[in-house]
């Protein structure tokens, strides 16, 4: 495994608040929503969250009434392409998963901005 | 002086009714219209409906949030008990003449009855039609508390006679959903193609499917037969979300786990994107009345699974088929022959649209007499 998983991603009962405080230690903007058996549910982006907010949206509302559900991902046999499909894809966070869908990995666009 | 209606919407299914009457008002002189928004529309859980309505340029007078979470028998019945407080308030600051409703949802039928207890008229789209379950009930209760009823075939105008409403209340106007897809308003194939990133060389699958009430708790296991055809398929497939009703939060989870790369989950889609995906789409699967009333318009074939649209009146594109993997997947490769899609030309749609439905719905709306006649209803048997 490339990397810490647990920054990038957030189980599905988390709240809005929680999917903040990943993006926010995680600076890309984007965590990626699993279920218990790590399956990708969606995305969360810092931009899906300012949405909600101007909706008046509550911190503590569930992360699931707000994420993106067709992420775009691509599988581990597809890996080889990861950097290409970053690009074309328009994506900071690319999650790699497996056949059955969980994640492994993610690829990143960028190195984060802040240290 | 220009006539107030007050227009009540709680969701994407009857914004389709009443958003070309709305548009039809805001460019008629005589004629002004309050908006009140409600329900699933101001959900983040069905992609905030709310942003669509004021994209399509529509004013919004009034948001009443009224929805507990939960989506259970229990918490529809005392949601619909908040939006009765809500919208006494509303009515009583917005003083409308005339209170406009559509179809069979709960949402309208308690705009209804709060407004015929004051004294404003009540018209309502889609009136007199058949339709299954606690729908119909309500569709029908609504009925009683109408003044002014829009139907949208002759058998909803005989329906309506032979319940004892008055004949001068009663017009057959056609179903307004229908203009906007009669008129071409929907998304091009090209637009649907990029924005739902899917190849339309192949057949494309829409799959709507919601739970019923009266079959509280055997949504999953309905649910579960549906997407099991559509992965043995295995063609491009765009699911929309289903409505809040009794059951819907287990869906919505049962839905994310049988999501995979090929499909496309949807909470929400405005309008002319629906329309569009109905022109592009090969088939829709699942129990959307959208199949009977609207896809006849795009010649578009539905497999209509259960009971929910029970009693309602289908022309030959729709294909009837229980909660059984096996006769759904049998019955979207039915539906996917060019021998069935080639059949679909020559017969008639029970509902009728000419296009320009709103129009004589705003004609009747401006014309109509608001006085003690209307007001007082002679319930004859």
């Amino acid at each position: 495994m490339a990397r810490e998983l647990e920054l990038f991603s957030i189980h599905h009962s988390s709240t809005i608040r929680e999917a903040m405080e990943r993006i926010e230690a995680n600076r890309h903007r984007v965590v990626v929503v699993v279920d218990d058996e790590g399956r990708v549910l969606g995305t969360v982006s810092d931009g899906d969250v300012r949405r909600a907010f101007l909706h008046d949206a509550l911190p503590i509302t569930p992360v699931t009434r707000i994420m993106q559900l067709n992420p775009r991902v691509i599988t581990e046999s597809e890996r080889g392409r990861g950097a290409e499909a970053l690009k074309e894809k328009h994506v900071t966070v690319l999650p790699v998963v497996s056949e059955d869908n969980r994640l492994v990995d993610v690829l990143l666009a960028y190195e984060p901005l802040v240290e | 002086m220009t006539r107030h209606v007050a227009v009540v919407s709680e969701g994407r299914m009857t914004y389709g009714y009443t958003r070309p009457v709305m548009r039809a008002m805001a460019e008629d002189s005589e004629l002004r219209y309050s908006l009140i928004v409600t329900n699933q529309h101001l959900l983040p859980t069905f992609g905030y409906s709310v942003d669509d309505i004021e994209r399509d340029g529509l004013n919004i007078t009034d948001r009443i949030y009224t929805t507990l979470d939960g989506y259970t028998p229990a918490t529809m019945c005392k949601s619909l008990g908040v939006l009765m407080l809500g919208i006494t308030d509303a009515f009583l600051r917005l003083r409308p003449e005339i209170v406009l409703v559509a179809g069979d949802r709960g949402d309208h039928f308690i705009a209804a009855m709060v407004a015929a207890h004051m004294n404003i008229p009540v018209a309502h789209i889609q009136a007199g039609e058949r339709s299954g379950n606690i729908d119909g009930m309500t569709r029908h209760a609504l009925t009683r508390f109408a003044h002014l009823h829009f139907a949208s075939g002759p058998d909803a105008v005989e329906r309506l006679r032979r319940m004892g409403e008055e004949e001068f209340r009663i017009h057959l106007t056609g179903a307004p959903q229908l203009d906007d897809f009669v008129n071409g308003d929907m998304a091009r194939p090209d637009e649907i193609a990029e924005r739902f990133r899917v190849d339309l060389t192949d057949p494309l699958l829409l799959v709507v499917q919601h739970p019923v009430t009266e079959e509280y708790g055997e949504g999953v296991e309905q649910m579960k037969e549906t997407l099991e055809a559509v992965l043995e398929l295995e063609y491009p497939t765009v699911l929309i979300f289903p409505n809040n009703d009794a059951g819907s939060d287990d869906l919505r989870l049962l839905i994310e786990q049988y999501h995979r790369p090929w499909m496309r989950v949807e909470r929400n889609v405005s309008r002319r994107l629906y329309g569009g995906l109905m022109r592009a789409a090969s088939a829709i699967v699942g129990n959307s009345s959208s199949g009977l009333i609207e896809a006849p318009v795009v010649d578009l074939p539905a497999v209509n699974v259960g009971e929910r649209q029970r009693d309602r009146a289908r022309g030959p594109n729709v294909i009837d088929v229980p909660h059984d993997r096996a006769r759904i997947v049998e019955a979207i490769r039915t539906a996917l022959s060019p021998e069935f899609r080639a059949r679909l030309r020559e017969r008639d749609s029970p509902y009728l649209s000419d296009g320009h439905v709103s129009e004589r719905i705003v004609e009747i709306l401006k014309r109509t007499e608001l006085d003690e006649r209307l007001l007082k209803k002679q319930i004859a048997y």
